[in-house]
């Protein structure tokens, strides 16, 4: 079975359309990369996939259910860019950021031993044991993103959805986030990603769908930056001496 | 210099013993224990309502929403002159809340909690309260002073019921949501994304807010209700790590100001709101200066 599917999918904000007949697909233990320029509309299509937003046509599909009617929200991780209050100012700590990634399963239920132990085992697999207490706004933006990797494995996920995780985020701790998101593949959670990194794309992901208003490129993440399309997407000349012979 | 300060004593003790003895003749009044206990609900539903609305920079909302309970309770005077129906903080009541789902809409809608919608709802309620307490027939329990700032002595016994319900609604419904209240406080789009039902959420903390805003009303006052929601979670926010901490010590600085400033307000006949604001504010200071975490 697929974890993301789009079969020719268009929407607009208001009438102003921002993608145009997309399809893509994400196999179950797949790492799928979604790449463009700015304002190309990789984040609406993630949106899109994830059910975020309805499509004004075509179909979207979380693991063979339409997005829109998919309710099982414990079996999607999400980790985006730092949320703006979390730098400094919101009092929470790093477990009770873990812990959120528990509310989908659990409903209005109290979260007991189980849950506390899956918070445990989430805060351990990203590191982060001993900075539980800690305030999440005093981490760097490196544990950071850990802290939200471990938020979202915590929900014990069968997908994780990311949008451009590591925005801020210094050298060495992209290593660091990109090998644990390698492991998590490794071991069966498929993953879709936003990334702008083409390098980080063409080393870590499997597949690519490229976005520009519409899909220029659908394929192996590693053969995307030799392409004519890569540079078609991107508006830019193949250099000349790249130049393909006829 | 022990006998100095022996010496310095007595008049120590006869302020301390003067002020026992107003405290135990605001203790034997009915009017003035119905104030301390609506002032324990409002310091209790105010930050912990305070603590998710403040960290989605909805503090204002509290603001606007006041006006609108004094537009209520003038609607709720104007019922009692019309109809005989005369429970003007029900009616209030019910129009804050319909005031708070018309605000719901409006930010869903224009996708914020906009300046705009803000503004026509602080300046309309305002508006339409005071047109309508000031047609001849409409009779007015108090002062328009007194709604905009708060007079425990207009509180009846079915005010208190209304007050103390209000306060267990609150409470009851932070206890059964927080967890969610708290993902789409910190992180609504991956709340979203993980099927949390991001808008009934909000509209969960709207109504919540427009009852705390009714129930505070005759304590603190319309245009002083939105300091119970925000100077006790930002002292509160200085001295904690966590969002359970900080919950707990916004409801202390909440409830221990409250109950202060309405007993201060007796004892030095001043106006129970602003004491009550005065003496949060305060607080909030201290806390920006000693901060232990």
């Amino acid at each position: 079975m697929n974890a993301v599917e789009l079969r020719g999918v268009s929407f607009a904000y208001d009438e102003r359309t921002v993608v145009e007949d997309v399809s893509l697909t994400v196999e179950e233990g797949g790492f799928h990369a979604l790449v463009g320029p700015n304002g190309g509309g990789k984040t609406t299509v993630l949106k899109l996939a994830s059910g975020r937003l309805k499509p004004d046509s075509g179909s979207a599909e979380l693991f063979g259910v339409p997005s829109a009617e998919f309710t099982d929200g414990a079996r999607i991780g999400y980790i985006g860019q730092d949320p703006p209050e979390v730098a400094g100012r919101m009092p929470i700590s790093v477990r009770e950021v873990v812990r959120l990634g528990r509310v989908p399963a659990a409903g209005l239920r109290r979260l007991g031993r189980g849950d506390a132990e899956a918070v445990a085992d989430a805060i351990d697999t990203v590191g982060l044991q001993g900075m539980e207490r800690r305030r999440i706004g005093s981490l760097s933006g490196g544990q950071r993103q850990r802290a939200y990797i471990a938020r979202a494995l915590a929900g014990e996920p069968d997908l994780l959805v990311l949008d451009e995780p590591t925005v801020g985020v210094d050298v060495e701790a992209q290593e660091e986030f990109y090998d644990l998101l390698d492991d998590l593949n490794e071991n069966g959670v498929t993953v879709l990603m936003v990334e702008h990194d083409l390098e980080v794309v063409a080393e870590r992901a499997d597949t690519l769908t490229c976005v520009n208003g519409r899909v220029y490129y659908d394929g192996a993440a590693s053969e995307f930056v030799d392409s004519d399309e890569f540079y078609e997407a991107y508006g830019s000349r193949r250099p000349p001496s790249e130049e393909v012979e006829p | 210099m022990t006998l100095e300060i022996l010496a310095a004593l007595p008049p120590v003790l006869l302020v301390v013993e003067a002020v026992a003895s107003d405290l135990r003749r605001m203790l034997s009044l009915r009017f003035m224990r119905w104030a301390l206990i609506a002032a324990v609900c409002t310091g209790v539903a105010g930050p912990l309502l305070g603590s998710y609305l403040v960290h989605r920079g909805m503090a204002l909302v509290g603001d606007a929403l006041g006006h609108v309970t004094f537009g209520g309770v003038a609607v709720g005077f104007l019922v009692a002159a019309v109809v005989g129906f005369d429970q003007p903080l029900l009616v209030a009541l019910a129009v804050a809340v319909a005031a708070a789902l018309a605000l719901q809409y409006l930010a869903v809608e224009t996708e914020a909690y906009g300046d705009v919608p803000l503004a026509v709802l602080l300046t309309g309620g305002f508006a339409v309260g005071v047109l309508i307490v000031n047609l001849d027939f409409v009779r007015m329990t108090g002062s328009i002073e007194d709604y905009l700032f708060g007079n425990a002595v207009l509180l009846g016994r079915t005010d208190l019921y209304v007050i103390v319900a209000l306060c267990v609604v609150v409470v009851a419904a932070v206890a059964a949501f927080h967890k969610q209240l708290l993902y789409v406080t910190f992180d609504r789009e991956a709340a979203a994304v993980s099927r949390v039902n991001v808008g009934f959420y909000d509209v969960v903390l709207v109504v919540l807010t427009a009852g705390f805003v009714v129930a505070s009303i005759y304590i603190l006052g319309v245009i002083l209700v939105a300091a119970m929601l925000v100077v006790p979670v930002a002292a509160a926010m200085q001295w904690t790590t966590s969002f359970r901490s900080s919950l707990l010590a916004g409801v202390a600085v909440g409830v221990s100001t409250s109950v202060a400033g309405v007993s201060l307000a007796y004892v030095l006949d001043l106006v129970v709101g602003p004491t009550i604001v005065v003496l949060a504010i305060a607080v909030y200071g201290f806390s920006l200066v000693w901060q232990p975490r």
